[in-house]
């Protein structure tokens, strides 16, 4: 259905561009890709991607983009075949003071580097981390409203159809949020700087994209009694902070998210409690040939009794999905990128848990071989203890080889 | 005690004509760098670059600069070719403070980042030349002396030698001297020659070609060469509007996005 909308999207832009004489242009690249799993040595990932992207404006005050890929990937079990799926496809009206896009389309909030607490408008797929973002996070359908005066800039988006993230589940039951006026999506932010400062502020209010399990009684059937669980999308209300300081050869960068939801007196180990997280960054760039990126992130729960929620997971029976978390979790994270040669650009990151002893390494060497032309390749490790959120994907390591042909 | 009197005048003659050939240098520099310049520009921009085993990459860039009503420069530029860097676009506004503010937009991220400067003066789009280099030199960040008359490919030069007025220039541009060759009869730079805060030689200029329109002229072809790597740049300016306005609404994060 989708890829029949980016279609008739495609096609409507052709005929206005005949008919009204707009311009229009087609880009896009050819990807051969293969992800190979470092344990089981299969291909993960095996095929190609073809992806189009027409772009076209009438006059100043209306442009659009229709962008679909093509995938073919040869290791998916079961084989999809040819998979049409469309990345972004939007009308953009612009007026002196005002921005409207209406479309599938990123939104992407938050002024640190790396990790983003306020980044939450678009859901992630962890199925398909990549050194692209259009490929481990998902394009929304969204109005989204700008508005710019000289001294700030105030952006409306609504959202009126929930989109989970693509995570591996736990083999429960799961039901979306219906679509309706009552689920509707809103993100407000408020974007103005101080002196050299720039700073912003953002309000959300729409689902966690992360599933939550939901306990629908016991099962007293069953010798002994199971839980009846499912999962779940629960209501989520965030508000944030965030500013970005240059410093001649540093960025000083902070975010921060307050993320209130349903379980208001914190006793409900089913749903995920209030909790604050926040990001503290430097980039330094050392050179024109190698840039530093540092953070340290922190999550705190609110009004949390870690030994009350093991107490009620042990009352529920439900000890094989739940775990009491720590109060407070930090993490330390560290990005390098340096021009090790001409043309060539390696990027090494990693984040590590302290609290858990958990970490991810994500390496990628890409070589620009020619004009429009690229050979990345890259390995992506997890460690850490099994119940981890690193130490659970410990058996995905994962090597990697693209090549993108741009045009 | 005559002997002391002839070094005194000996150092004392020397002196002034060490003043003399100084003054002459200034005068020269204030004629190439004073005479009447752009507040404003827009213009395609081709960058071929080239490495030591003769690869080339060619980059082509929208290029918009503008001084604000504070006498600030404003820069905008986004590549335009290849494909695979198309809608990237860098912004810099430069402050009261001395730190420019510096945004870059990539549309592989979709996300416009704060960016800070990489000292040294920072290369321009991986090319050789740094953003001082393509941007308009002010006369009083340099002390100049006069080194001579030399030729330069068939042309008689003032040969130049510019020196940092201030530590923080030296920082900003990471030049601890610039040799310039000055057309005697054009009075333009024809060829200047830069050292690193050591004073080792760093790279040469080249100025290929000169626009000029109205009384005002700008390097409108120019190769640097870094021989130390063996890598070379060379920027060409066509389609050039001087003076013709950019609409301050291009110098802004909203600007800097239309690229995607």
């Amino acid at each position: 259905m989708n890829g029949v909308t980016i279609l008739g999207l495609t096609t409507l832009s052709l005929v206005s561009t005949l008919l009204c004489g707009s311009e229009m242009s087609l880009n896009g690249y050819s990807k051969a890709y293969a992800y190979l799993d470092y344990h089981s040595g299969e291909y993960s990932r095996l095929g190609n991607r073809f992806q189009t992207r027409f772009t076209g404006d009438q006059g100043s005050h209306l442009s659009w983009v229709a962008a679909l890929n093509y995938d073919y990937d040869t290791a998916a079990d079961p084989s999809p075949g040819l998979e049409i799926r469309p990345v972004e496809s939007y009308v953009n009206l612009a007026w002196q003071r005002v921005d409207l896009t209406l479309g599938r389309q990123f939104v992407f909030w938050g002024k640190t580097s790396w990790i983003n607490p306020s980044d939450v408008i678009n859901p992630w797929d962890y199925a398909h981390i990549s050194s692209e973002i259009e490929d481990y996070r998902i394009p929304v359908w969204a109005v989204n409203t700008q508005v710019y005066w000289p001294q700030f800039t105030f952006q409306a988006v609504v959202i009126p159809r929930f989109t989970p993230d693509v995570i591996p589940y736990p083999p429960l039951p799961l039901t979306l949020p219906v679509t309706d006026m009552n689920n509707t999506q809103l993100a407000l932010r408020f974007l103005s700087w101080i002196g050299q400062t720039d700073w912003s502020l953002g309000y959300y209010q729409g689902f966690n994209s992360t599933p939550e399990i939901r306990f629908r009684g016991m099962n007293m059937d069953l010798v002994p009694p199971v839980p009846n669980l499912e999962l779940c999308y629960r209501p989520i209300h965030m508000l944030s902070a965030d500013f970005a300081r240059s410093l001649s050869s540093f960025t000083i960068k902070g975010e921060a998210a307050c993320f209130l939801t349903d379980d208001k007196d914190g006793r409900d180990p089913l749903i995920g409690n209030d909790r604050i997280e926040a990001v503290l960054g430097l980039d330094w760039a050392l050179s024109d040939k190698l840039s530093l990126t540092a953070q340290a992130s922190g999550t705190s729960l609110l009004n949390y009794d870690r030994e009350l929620e093991r107490k009620r997971i042990e009352e529920m029976h439900a000890g094989d999905y739940l775990t009491a978390s720590p109060r407070r979790t930090s993490s330390l994270s560290a990005m390098v990128t340096a021009e090790a040669l001409p043309y060539t650009t390696l990027q090494l990151i990693h984040v590590f848990h302290r609290d858990q002893g958990d970490n991810f390494s994500l390496a990628f060497l890409s070589w620009d071989m020619m004009d429009g032309v690229s050979l990345t390749g890259g390995l992506l490790f997890f460690n850490g203890p099994a119940s981890s959120p690193f130490g659970m994907s410990r058996n995905a390591d994962t090597c990697f080889l693209e090549m993108k042909v741009s045009f | 005690m005559k002997k002391i009197l002839y070094s005194i005048l000996i150092a004392a003659s020397l002196i002034s004509m060490a003043n003399a050939a100084d003054e002459k240098a200034s005068g020269i520099m204030k004629a190439v760098l004073g005479g009447e310049s752009w507040t404003s520009m827009t213009a395609d921009v081709k960058l071929v670059l080239t490495n030591s085993r003769g690869e080339k990459r060619e980059r082509e860039l929208a290029f918009y600069s503008a001084e604000d009503g504070k006498g600030f420069s404003r820069l905008l530029m986004r590549f335009t070719a290849p494909a695979d860097v198309k809608g990237t676009g860098f912004l810099t506004l430069e402050t009261a403070s001395g730190t420019d503010e510096r945004y870059l937009y990539l549309p592989a991220r979709r996300r416009i980042s704060k960016i800070s400067s990489s000292g040294g003066g920072g290369n321009f789009m991986s090319s050789d030349f740094s953003y001082y280099d393509i941007g308009k030199p002010e006369y009083e960040d340099w002390t100049y002396s006069y080194l001579g008359e030399k030729e330069y490919q068939g042309h008689a030069c003032h040969v130049i030698e510019a020196l940092p007025a201030r530590s923080d220039i030296l920082d900003d541009t990471g030049y601890g001297k610039i040799e310039y060759w000055i057309d005697k009869d054009a009075m333009h730079t024809l060829f200047a020659k830069y050292y690193d805060e050591n004073l080792a030689g760093l790279k040469t200029l080249e100025v290929l070609d000169y626009f000029r329109e109205g009384g005002r002229e700008f390097a409108a072809d120019m190769l640097m060469v870094n021989e130390s790597i063996g890598h070379s740049s060379r920027m060409t300016f066509t389609h050039i509007k001087l003076n013709e306005g950019v609409d301050d609404a291009v110098f802004s994060p909203r600007f800097l996005q239309m690229g995607r």
